[in-house]
């Protein structure tokens, strides 16, 4: 039965049947172990303690936020409100950098190739983004567009980066990683903050924010932040990609104390952004360069109800409608995506953490294309439906743990999927963690890869030939779900001396890797058409690690590192999507000063190695390596100011990050430099 | 053989000592107040703290989810006065209270708070970890599962506060040790 459900892997069946074993034993374990003496008494015998023993108590958070990553036997890492305070960055996936795994380059002022462990490019597509529980990549091609993915930076309360499969809990396209950005609570944002950034290559960004309490455990926030950026150096012809986007949104929590908390939020954006397109052109000089402005405009609405059953019961539900509007030259996209999600997370004699949930998801798009992209059908209605359920197992109290878990996921055209996975942590100190985990994970088709008919390029006649060859890509309605087979073992060490380090490492099997393949020439007409149709047929693997060191020397003093080696295995691999935009090393290390209570400077460099980005033409560009560094300065001149100087790429006057399968023309990251104010009151 | 390896595995588990490590637990408000609790019973307070009252004032200003915790210190005593808790929407309302709490939602306005504060015999508690760079006195965090604080020692002294050797040595962090 279990077999029948993974018909063309047998590996996959094996560790299907051994899951019912492993459950079964878990659940004979957990029931044999006496359970742990009494829980919480009354607040008064916790007041009497001395500070001593205060220190030691475990706290039950009964409040867990269900947005939460488990940090149990993966490789996490959180970005906080201070890292995002000390850095440099201005976007989104600028913050990614310090993250180890994580592959960023920035082609151009508005595009930028984001992903995690591999796979990466400006059309990056096995990476699950989610802000506040919303997920945001773009079922159109399963990957960001990050030019509008932005936030007012000060109302971050942590950006989640989970490494290697989510999809057990998160399920749709947490392929190679989740990136999940949370918010502050409209209860931790009080008062006026307003803010004004500018430079060179950043025109002006302004933001204002107001935050107040209504009194009766009703807090709300409003923002509103505008941005006006400059592009990016480009070589040969010119190409705008300079950025002008106003967003804002409001943001209530109520009930914070009760045992029923409701988050209403939502958020609105409008303006455009410039893209240069590299369209192909039926007759000579059959290739052309396009800068046009994009433009923008979506918005989104979201509430979520908390409801704290009991101290071991809690239920949330989470409904949001997201509409995002993209105006291209090639092809004009709307899209309505409803989500529904419901999690139930249940504690069972203090051993069991079990966690279930259901959740669907209806997504509408209408895309009506050009000569060169277009969608068949241009309306398209998908629904996803998904239940999944985990149970964290405590072996041994605070040192043993066990995870087991799956997601089942319903789509229409690729049926059902399941997303097992097995976890376990064993911490025999509290300074030491070890931790292994296997995941299988799935990722459906795209609607690109489903429906599209696209012509790549036009390759000019060779006389004595006199027509010219159309490249072309169609998409294809019988694709299956890639899969992918995740090996990972960690370990997390803390030493009294102020060091901490994360060590993560992972093998990966990627198999029905949704590639374009290539046929044979016919003659259309008067051109000869090379086409060539998405398929599930490449498969590869993957290893690598990556390491995380934190030291504070001194008290004003941190050091941060990080450090992330990956390669690539399998037929081909090297002229494959799998290595594109993905260097084999690449480190970072900031440096966090506070010169008394009244002055920062902070520095982060960074060595991205040489990678390759195999174009879609078949030809495969060498990205040479590069360091580089930021820097930041910044003073408080009084209660609520902050005056900041910030550097950026500052070794070299610019340098080339990687190129784009969209454009032809290449950009350059400039050294650029910004002074930023901040008055809060 | 397999379930072999698995049947060796789970004896090995069944006979470890699990239940020896099972403890108290707590919840996040109780184990907070308690702290607080506990830094006001652990300074010593100058007499110009008090100004002749009978009653210690434990106030919060801002979004304090601590409330029902705090207020359920009432009858108990820091120096022979009686706990009274209040809730303050100004920093100027605080000014004659004994213990400021401030929660999350002060974050961006701490220093202001503070200055308007300054000066006085007052134990400001952050709910935050930055509070003590800001110039706060004592930053609760939450690590984990256990609940840790920050001392400012320097600020402390400045108000006339004198936190015992014992409330130091089990702070994570001092800042403006002399």
């Amino acid at each position: 039965m279990i077999a029948s459900l993974f018909p063309r892997s047998n590996r996959l069946s094996r560790l299907g049947r051994g899951l019912p074993r492993l459950f079964a034993l878990a659940l004979l374990l957990a029931g044999t172990l006496p359970a742990p003496a009494a829980a919480s008494g009354p607040p008064g015998d916790v007041l009497e303690l001395p500070l001593e023993q205060l220190m030691n108590i475990p706290i039950v958070s009964a409040s867990r936020k269900t947005q939460a990553i488990a940090d149990v036997a993966s490789a996490v890492f959180v970005i906080t409100q201070d890292d995002i305070r000390h850095s440099a960055a201005t976007t989104i996936p600028e913050l990614l950098r310090m993250v180890p795994g994580v592959q960023v380059a920035q082609v151009d002022g508005t595009t930028w190739a984001v992903s995690i462990r591999g796979f990466n490019g400006n059309y990056a597509n096995k990476l699950l983004v989610m802000i506040d529980g919303r997920s945001v990549y773009t079922p159109l091609y399963g990957g960001v567009f990050w030019d509008v993915q932005d936030l007012l930076f000060e109302n971050i309360e942590r950006i989640e980066v989970i490494r290697g499969p989510g999809s057990t809990m998160w399920g749709a396209n947490a392929v190679n990683g989740v990136i999940n950005i949370i918010t502050k609570s409209a209860h931790d944002t009080y008062g006026t903050l307003v803010t004004a950034l500018a430079g060179d290559r950043e025109h002006r960004t302004v933001s204002a924010r107001y935050g107040a309490g209504t009194g009766n455990g009703t807090s709300y926030r409003l923002y509103l932040k505008n941005v006006d950026r400059g592009g990016t150096h480009s070589t040969g012809p010119a190409a705008a990609d300079s950025l002008n986007l106003t967003r804002g949104g409001f943001r209530v929590d109520a009930g914070a104390d009760g045992s029923l908390n409701l988050t209403v939020q939502g958020d609105a954006y409008g303006g455009s952004a410039d893209h240069t397109f590299t369209v192909p052109l039926f007759s000579a000089p059959f290739t052309s360069n396009n800068s046009s402005p994009v433009d923008l405009l979506g918005g989104n609405f979201l509430s979520r109800l908390d409801w704290l059953q009991s101290e071991t019961s809690k239920y949330s539900l989470q409904l949001y409608y997201d509409r995002t509007g993209r105006d291209t030259l090639i092809f004009n996209e709307r899209r309505d995506t409803v989500d529904l999600d419901l999690q139930h997370n249940l504690r069972i004699n203090g051993r069991h953490e079990l966690t279930w949930g259901a959740g669907y998801r209806f997504l509408h798009d209408h895309t009506p294309g050009s000569a060169v992209f277009a969608l068949d059908p241009t309306d398209r209605s998908d629904t996803l439906i998904n239940l999944f359920a985990q149970d964290e197992i405590t072996l041994l109290p605070e040192t043993l743990r066990l995870v087991l878990g799956t997601k089942v996921e319903h789509r229409t055209t690729t049926g059902w999927q399941l997303e097992p996975s097995a976890k376990l942590s064993f911490t025999p100190r509290k300074e030491y963690s070890l931790w292994a985990s296997v995941t299988r994970s799935v990722r459906t088709p795209t609607r690109a890869e489903q429906d599209v008919s696209a012509t790549l390029a036009v390759i000019p006649p060779t006389p004595p030939a006199v027509r010219p060859t159309f490249v072309t890509l169609s998409g294809n309605e019988a694709l299956q779900a890639e899969s992918l087979m995740a090996y990972e073992a960690g370990l997390r060490a803390e030493s009294n001396a102020g060091v901490s380090f994360d060590l993560s490492t992972f093998y990966n099997r990627y198999t029905d890797v949704i590639t374009p393949q290539t046929g044979t020439p016919f003659p259309q007409g008067s051109h000869v058409n090379l086409p060539s149709v998405f398929r599930n047929v490449a498969s590869y693997d993957s290893s690598g690690g990556e390491l995380a060191v934190n030291w504070q020397p001194l008290e004003w003093w941190k050091l941060k590192g990080g450090y992330s080696y990956i390669r690539f295995f399998g037929t081909g691999v090297e002229a494959s999507p799998a290595v594109k935009a993905t260097p084999g090393n690449q480190a970072t290390l900031r440096s966090l000063m506070a010169l008394g209570k009244k002055v920062d400077f902070d520095l982060t460099g960074r060595y991205v190695g040489e990678n390759r980005f195999p174009l879609a033409n078949g030809t495969v560009v060498v990205i040479p390596d590069y360091v580089t560094m930021d820097a930041r300065l910044a003073w408080r001149p009084a209660a609520g100011w902050e005056v900041s100087l910030a550097g950026r790429n500052l070794l070299q006057r610019r340098h080339l990050e990687t190129v784009s399968d969209q454009t032809a023309v290449r950009h350059e990251i400039e050294r650029d430099f910004y002074g930023k104010v901040s008055w809060a009151f | 053989m397999r379930s072999g390896t698995l049947g060796l595995t789970a004896a090995a588990l069944l006979f470890l000592p699990g239940a020896a490590l099972a403890g108290m637990t707590s919840d996040e408000s109780t184990l907070k107040a308690a702290f607080i609790y506990n830094f006001a019973k652990f300074v010593d307070w100058p007499e110009s703290a008090f100004h002749g009252k009978r009653e210690f004032c434990i106030g919060s200003i801002g979004h304090n989810p601590l409330e029902k915790e705090l207020a359920a210190l009432a009858g108990k005593t820091v120096n022979g006065r009686s706990i009274v808790y209040r809730r303050f929407t100004t920093p100027e309302q605080a000014a004659d209270c004994n213990v400021v709490f401030f929660a999350r939602s002060e974050q961006a306005r701490t220093e202001e708070i503070l200055e308007t504060l300054s000066d006085r015999p007052i134990l400001t508690v952050g709910d935050y970890g930055e509070f003590c760079g800001k110039g706060g006195m004592f930053a609760l965090e939450k690590k984990d599962t256990r609940l840790v604080f920050d001392v400012n020692l320097a600020q402390a002294q400045r108000a006339g506060l004198r936190p015992h050797a014992q409330l130091l040595k089990l702070a994570r962090k001092i800042y403006g040790k002399p």
